[in-house]
């Protein structure tokens, strides 16, 4: 079903680093982030707001706004170059090229005056030399491989003529207009109702079986991005905590950050009895810490439950999870041997 | 004590059929509030010329709330639920119905008259970054409605109402000098319920509480919320579209869809049984991923997106995407909200419910199956 070479990622990122400055200082928004996706599957980035990893997708496309932002360090290797290394001419033919880009807004990523099919035909056009007939029925095509049922009719209509999940629809066919092998995905379902969430994701998953793409997908939600990815790299505080296949993580997740976020989804089958109190569900007390000033240990030391007096001073590496796949940030994790450098 | 054993008849007519008053039973409490077939229309005009048509944003909908109780109202943009939440603390007018808040009704009540209820039917809103003025101070947001009902004597006693509501939602007295931007969303949104509970309020609509917040602030919102109900016994009505938040909040639930309620009953029952497609679906849209749901209680990827509220369809307003429709019936004809096994207060509206065990409906939604569906234009 998925090609095998796993063990060639096609997307490879090594300590990515991204800072911001702020009034109040330097912000260090992105601290040595590692992953990897494999060609032809789906890793989640998955971490609450703040955590960076929006930052961290717009670094990969090369997209932070310098100044006041700036790639501090790292590597992100994408077909055996490093896309940090690239002059922006040639990025620009990476971008919308062979790294295609969906955001969360889909009517703000619209532009209002032209129809869809113009725009369409436009992302086309930047990438591959085709007359404009051409175009128009090559967007035809896409449109009908996003799940138009009448694609000619629809290239007329402007974005204000769409429902949500239809521009959403329409956003991911321009960015599979030049054929892409990497789709990076940024809270493509956020401003989704529930219904349209399930076909909108159904569509990522299918395309990228289909036509063979890997998938970075960017979102808030664990159980919203188990249905789709196959790897799953947790982020907290602008570092990867932890990192492994999706099963793994939601029955079996190691770094104590993990387990907290998964604790305080409302279970299923809990259901409030009159007359009844009941225990409250297990929450994360205090707040991030301030990315100006990083604490010197472990980034969730404040917060968590079953920290160590070392965890206070020493930054702990990824450790390998041992028993299980994947890669965990925590000195409770520690002994045996280091794997630093996080592998998806 | 279980909700489905209580008695039969102690409740009001939820079909609303007829107009009367809702008994007192022996143990289930009375209801504190009482809608009945209620429509909200709010008149569009398409051209100086042309007769305004109506968006029916909330369509002939009946439904009561106990004292200390959370109904849950879900469904998707633009079902209604926020307008229906509006309408009962009549911040926006009822085109037809009733609403009876404790014993009283307040459908038609004018401004004046209805001045003395506020104290008693508050509002916290889904987005605690617009909801708070941001030139007034923390002290000033939560005594404002102190100040305009006249609750407080002195200002000393206004200010000691404040830091004691402050605790109750777990912030200290010294934020009460702050501005709403100097606080985290999650602590904004404690400030909008202190606001609300600062009048004593028996009932709160709560509009989309924790949809702006990350999921642990949310289990903060959802513990707070829960705990303030438990303590001070005042009811919710819980709006939200995320059907695990509700599940999980609400002893009761009513399912929305194009301004009517689909199906109504104990959280427990609503959520195991799924009698309406529509319910099915909503459910089988979640993930599946943590809740360990089984793959064949699943159910369908619905087609298409909901029609317009103007131009509802005719009959059942799902048939349109309804996997069990059946022409000559569905399209035509309009189900009552009605009791599946009389008693069980487990509503439904269709003609065609599920028998509660049988297994998927048409497309199982794993996400490699298949097209999801076009858009219908």
């Amino acid at each position: 079903m998925t090609p095998p070479a796993a063990d060639a990622p096609l997307l490879s990122v090594r300590d990515l680093s991204v800072s911001f400055a702020t009034e109040g200082g330097i912000l260090q928004a992105v601290d040595g982030v590692s992953f990897d996706i494999p060609a032809g599957q789906t890793l989640a980035l998955v971490g609450e707001s703040g955590c960076g990893k929006t930052v961290t997708a717009l670094a990969i496309m090369r997209l932070i706004p310098t100044p006041p932002g700036a790639i501090d360090r790292g590597s992100v290797m994408f077909k055996g170059q490093d896309l940090l290394r690239l002059s922006e001419r040639e990025m620009t033919r990476v971008r919308g090229g062979k790294i295609g880009m969906v955001f969360q807004e889909p009517l703000t990523s619209l532009n209002p005056v032209y129809t869809i099919g113009a725009q369409i035909v436009e992302a086309i056009r930047l990438h591959e030399r085709m007359s404009r007939s051409e175009a128009r029925k090559r967007a035809e095509a896409l449109l009908h491989r996003v799940g138009f049922p009448r694609p000619a009719e629809h290239l007329g209509s402007y974005p204000h003529e769409l429902s949500g999940g239809m521009r959403q629809r329409v956003l991911i066919a321009m960015a599979l207009a030049a054929s892409p092998t990497l789709l990076i995905a940024d809270e493509p379902t956020t401003a989704l109702d529930t219904t349209i969430r399930a076909q909108i994701l159904a569509l990522l998953a299918e395309l990228q079986r289909d036509l063979g793409m890997s998938l970075l997908l960017i979102a808030h939600d664990l159980a919203l991005v188990s249905e789709i990815a196959q790897h799953i790299a947790v982020l907290y505080a602008g570092t990867v905590v932890e990192t492994g296949p999706t099963a793994r993580i939601l029955e079996a997740p190691r770094h104590p950050y993990t387990r907290a976020l998964l604790r305080s989804i409302p279970p299923a089958g809990s259901y409030r009895t009159r007359g009844e109190r009941r225990r409250p569900l297990p929450t994360i007390e205090g707040s991030l810490p301030d990315l100006r000033k990083p604490p010197i240990g472990c980034r969730f030391f404040e917060r968590c439950g079953e920290s160590l007096d070392l965890c206070r001073i020493e930054t702990p590496p990824m450790f390998e999870t041992g028993d299980a796949p994947g890669a965990v940030r925590c000195l409770l994790h520690a002994p045996k041997k280091r794997a630093d450098g996080g592998a998806a | 004590m279980s909700e489905t054993l209580e008695r039969p008849g102690s409740q009001p007519d939820e079909t609303g059929s007829a107009p009367k008053p809702p008994r007192a039973a022996s143990k289930a409490p009375k209801p504190l509030l009482v809608v009945e077939k209620l429509s909200t229309l709010f008149p569009v005009r398409q051209g100086l010329f042309r007769a305004p048509q109506f968006v029916h944003a909330v369509s002939g909908v009946s439904f009561y709330v106990r004292p200390g109780e959370t109904l849950g109202l879900v469904g998707e943009s633009g079902c209604g639920k926020s307008t229906l939440g509006r309408t009962v603390l009549r911040l926006v007018e009822p085109t037809v119905g009733r609403i009876v808040f404790d014993g009283q009704d307040i459908t038609r009540l004018s401004e004046r008259e209805i001045r003395p209820l506020r104290r008693r039917m508050q509002i916290v809103f889904q987005d605690p970054y617009s909801s708070l003025n941001p030139r007034m101070t923390v002290r000033e947001i939560v005594g404002e409605g102190i100040a305009a009902l006249r609750l407080a004597k002195t200002r000393r006693e206004a200010d000691e109402t404040v830091a004691d509501v402050l605790g109750k939602v777990g912030l200290g007295a010294e934020v009460m000098e702050r501005y709403p931007h100097e606080f985290s969303g999650g602590q904004r949104q404690r400030i909008a319920i202190a606001r609300a509970l600062a009048v004593r309020p028996d009932f709160i609509v709560c509009d989309e509480p924790t949809s702006a917040l990350d999921v642990s602030v949310q289990a903060q919102i959802l513990n707070l919320l829960e705990r303030l109900q438990d303590e001070l016994s005042v009811s919710y009505l819980f709006i939200s579209h995320d059907l695990r938040v509700v599940e999980y909040t609400s002893h009761r639930i009513a399912v929305m869809y194009l301004g009517r309620i689909m199906e109504m009953g104990p959280a427990r029952e609503v959520s195991e049984r799924r009698l309406h497609p529509y319910t099915r679906a909503l459910f089988g849209a979640l993930p599946r991923g943590i809740g360990g749901e089984a793959k064949s209680k699943r159910s369908l990827l619905l087609k298409g997106e909901p029609p317009s509220a103007i131009e509802l369809p005719s009959g059942c307003v799902f048939h349109p995407r309804c996997p069990k429709m059946e022409k000559g019936k569905c399209d035509v004809d309009v189900p009552e909200l009605a009791e599946t096994v009389p008693g069980s207060h487990h509503r439904v509206a269709c003609f065609f419910p599920e028998g509660g065990t049988m297994g998927p409906l048409l497309q199982e939604a794993s996400p490699p199956t298949g097209p999801s569906g076009g858009p219908t234009p």
